[in-house]
């Protein structure tokens, strides 16, 4: 073999762009990783809010079906992988925003309920008691 | 109007609350099914690429055997001479590299040490250890790459028994003594001469008792080497105080366990060395080759050994006299040929000076081999009246019964525990003396066996001995002091310890090999030419059955014709 100098060089170099190239796609798998388990993290928060919302809107005689006819619409909102999913859990958060400011609206319909007899002898109970 | 704006409210909390719900669903829905992105084409084609660059630089820095596979079927046959490198090896692969599990490359390594982090009783270590020693052996050009193997288990060397006694590699050492040699070995190598052999050191596992010293010695060496490639496991060695072992071998590239694979960290000290910016490793799940199939070590390591001997061998007429039988007066001393150097016969002499010839090597290093040589070189010369020979076996296996039949010269011959009545015989024997031939010859093959009173006795016999008295004494292991110093010729075979201990002219001899010594063994200035010394091929006259059937008749019947 002539000077084994530049095929070492060569093989060292291949080498380094080797082990970036594998880092750098290595680097994208763990970030897709850490955004779908963060994506996890947040719908478990989602799904909390939106069952204490539905208890809400079941006490104003509202019904609500388990599989949402809008369920269509929106998958194309979670097709991009755990980024998208992401992007799609914001807006959600946002919509339950809006519906817990619609439901907190209704603030005089709660202030009507104060003399409700039950309520009105726990009153009294408490000021005996003291 | 307020009931109505509520009924609104609620009716849009409870469309939007709907919306959200799907959403959620949706998610719930795709992070079920996630699975990590997969790699796109454009990916694994680059992935592809830079995998058959790595192959082609590794083919022309490890071509053929340094870097192809061995466990291809059918096996690969092993190089011809022709193929085996005009220079030394300076790359091997250790093993395979993936940049997919589909795109391999081989990894090679400078050589350079190298250096594993476990020693051999990791099988993956072991197979490795196999495979790098059989690239190196098959790819060596005959002659120019001599094995030490440390290996107290005898995990890797087994395989290699065929190289045993071709002197390319002695049977492994197991204990501390054997490695306290095998170092002296290597530091008198790495301070010698430049060499145009290279030497190997094996340490498949470390033998019991080894410490610091060792560990120095080590280091030493590796930043001293040259022509000399260390390649070492279960480094650094675990020593008291430290339990786990610590600091690098310098010079070395580096192979450690590493989850299921290994990584390979090149030096950045070595002349082959990696730029010392990260990644200084190979993070590429890198696999150790396995050890090659045995057939496969067993087919390479019988044709080095062959051709070794091969080389090594001569024809009993090189060291025949040209004249006829018996035509040599031995009124001046004795003569013979023991070799040849290069294409010179080498002749070596008993006169009144040079009385007594030492030769040492391991069982099996060719000792019985050259004095049948000698004596039938010295049988053709002088006839009976000129030469009388006594022959003692000490060990009883130099088949010297056999070879009396043939030589009228040999007056007795004396196997075994009768070696002590005859010492003490020849030295003073009862009744007249028979009438003395003008040289008389004694041979012992094994003075190892002889107890020390014996010993003594043959020491006195050498020293006492009369004008025309001669012996020529073989045997293992280092000589006695006052024996060795009366006995100015030194013949030195594999494993031989007769030369002087600072002169390591006979390391790496193959068999049928020898080193003629002519001055008490002593080797003389280093880079020096050595005319006192010379390597010499001997003869082994069984090698050719025909001829020596026909010298055995002609001495046995003709009474000195030709």
């Amino acid at each position: 073999m002539s000077d084994p100098t530049v095929p070492w060089q060569e093989y060292l170099t291949a080498v380094r762009t080797l082990q970036a190239v594998r880092d750098e796609l290595a680097a994208a798998a763990a970030a897709d990783t850490r955004a779908a388990s963060s994506a996890r993290a947040e719908l478990a928060a989602v799904y909390a809010r939106l069952e204490h919302q539905r208890t809400r809107l079941s006490g104003d005689g509202v019904r609500l079906r388990d599989d949402p006819p809008e369920l269509s619409e929106v998958e194309s909102l979670t097709a991009g992988g755990p980024t998208a999913v992401h992007a799609a859990l914001h807006e959600c958060r946002s919509l339950l925003q809006d519906i817990d400011a619609a439901l907190g609206s209704r603030a005089p319909r709660v202030r009507r309920r104060w003399w409700r007899p039950g309520r009105w002898l726990r009153t009294r109970r408490q000021v005996r008691n003291r | 109007m307020a009931r109505w704006r509520i009924r609104s409210r609620v009716g849009r909390a409870a469309a939007t609350h709907r919306r959200a719900a799907a959403i959620a669903a949706a998610s719930a829905t795709a992070l079920r099914g996630h699975v990590p992105r997969p790699r796109t084409p454009v990916e694994e084609q680059r992935l592809r690429g830079l995998a058959g660059g790595l192959a082609a630089a590794a083919a022309q820095l490890a071509p053929g055997w340094l870097s192809a596979s061995l466990h291809s079927s059918p096996p690969p046959a092993p190089p011809s001479a022709l193929d085996t490198a005009r220079r030394p090896a300076e790359f091997v692969r250790v093993g395979l590299g993936h940049a997919l599990d589909d795109a391999p490359f081989p990894v090679v390594v400078p050589l350079g040490h190298v250096a594993f982090d476990s020693d051999c009783r990791d099988p993956r270590v072991a197979g490795a250890v196999r495979s790098l020693l059989l690239r190196l052996l098959a790819t060596a050009s005959p002659g120019s790459l001599l094995v030490r193997v440390v290996d107290p288990d005898n995990l890797v060397s087994a395989p290699f028994a065929p190289l045993h006694d071709a002197g390319i590699m002695p049977p492994p050492t197991t204990d501390l003594t054997g490695l306290d040699a095998v170092l002296t070995e290597a530091e008198h190598w790495a301070r010698g001469r430049p060499r145009d052999r290279t030497l190997l050191l094996v340490v498949a596992g470390w033998p019991a008792g080894s410490g610091d010293a060792e560990v120095a010695r080590f280091t030493a060496l590796a930043e001293a080497a040259h022509r000399l490639h260390l390649l070492v496991t279960g480094w650094p060695p675990p020593r008291p105080p430290h339990p786990t072992g610590t600091g690098a071998l310098p010079r070395a590239t580096e192979v450690a366990r590493w989850h299921s694979y290994v990584r390979v960290t090149y030096p950045t000290d070595a002349p082959f060395a990696m730029p010392p910016q990260p990644p200084s490793y190979l993070d590429c799940d890198v696999r150790l080759d396995p050890a090659p199939p045995d057939d496969v070590i067993d087919q390479v390591c019988t044709r080095l050994a062959d051709q070794a001997i091969d080389d090594a061998r001569i024809s009993l007429g090189e060291v025949l006299p040209d004249g006829p039988l018996w035509s040599a007066d031995a009124g001046g001393g004795l003569e013979v040929v023991v070799g040849r150097a290069a294409d010179t016969p080498v002749t070596l002499r008993l006169t009144g000076t040079v009385r007594h010839w030492l030769v040492g090597g391991r069982q099996g290093a060719g000792k019985t081999t050259l004095l049948h040589g000698v004596l039938y070189g010295l049988a053709s010369r002088y006839g009976p009246d000129q030469l009388t020979v006594h022959l003692l076996d000490p060990v009883g296996d130099a088949g010297f019964v056999e070879l009396a039949a043939a030589l009228p010269q040999v007056r007795s011959v004396w196997v075994g525990d009768r070696v002590a009545a005859a010492l003490t015989r020849l030295v003073d024997p009862p009744g007249p003396r028979p009438a003395p031939a003008a040289r008389v010859l004694y041979v012992v093959d094994g003075w190892h066996a002889l107890d020390d009173a014996l010993l003594t006795t043959l020491t006195g016999l050498a020293t006492e001995a009369g004008h025309g008295v001669h012996l020529v004494l073989a045997g293992e292991g280092p000589p006695p002091p006052d024996l060795a110093e009366r006995c100015r010729v030194r013949i030195g075979l594999p494993g031989g310890r007769v030369l002087d201990p600072a002169n390591d002219a006979a390391a790496g001899l193959a068999r049928g090999q020898a080193v003629v010594n002519t001055a008490s063994g002593l080797g003389g200035p280093r880079g020096a030419t050595r005319a006192h010394e010379q390597l010499v091929t001997f003869c082994d006259p069984y090698a050719d059955p025909v001829a020596l059937a026909g010298l055995r008749h002609r001495l046995s019947h003709s009474g000195g014709g030709t």
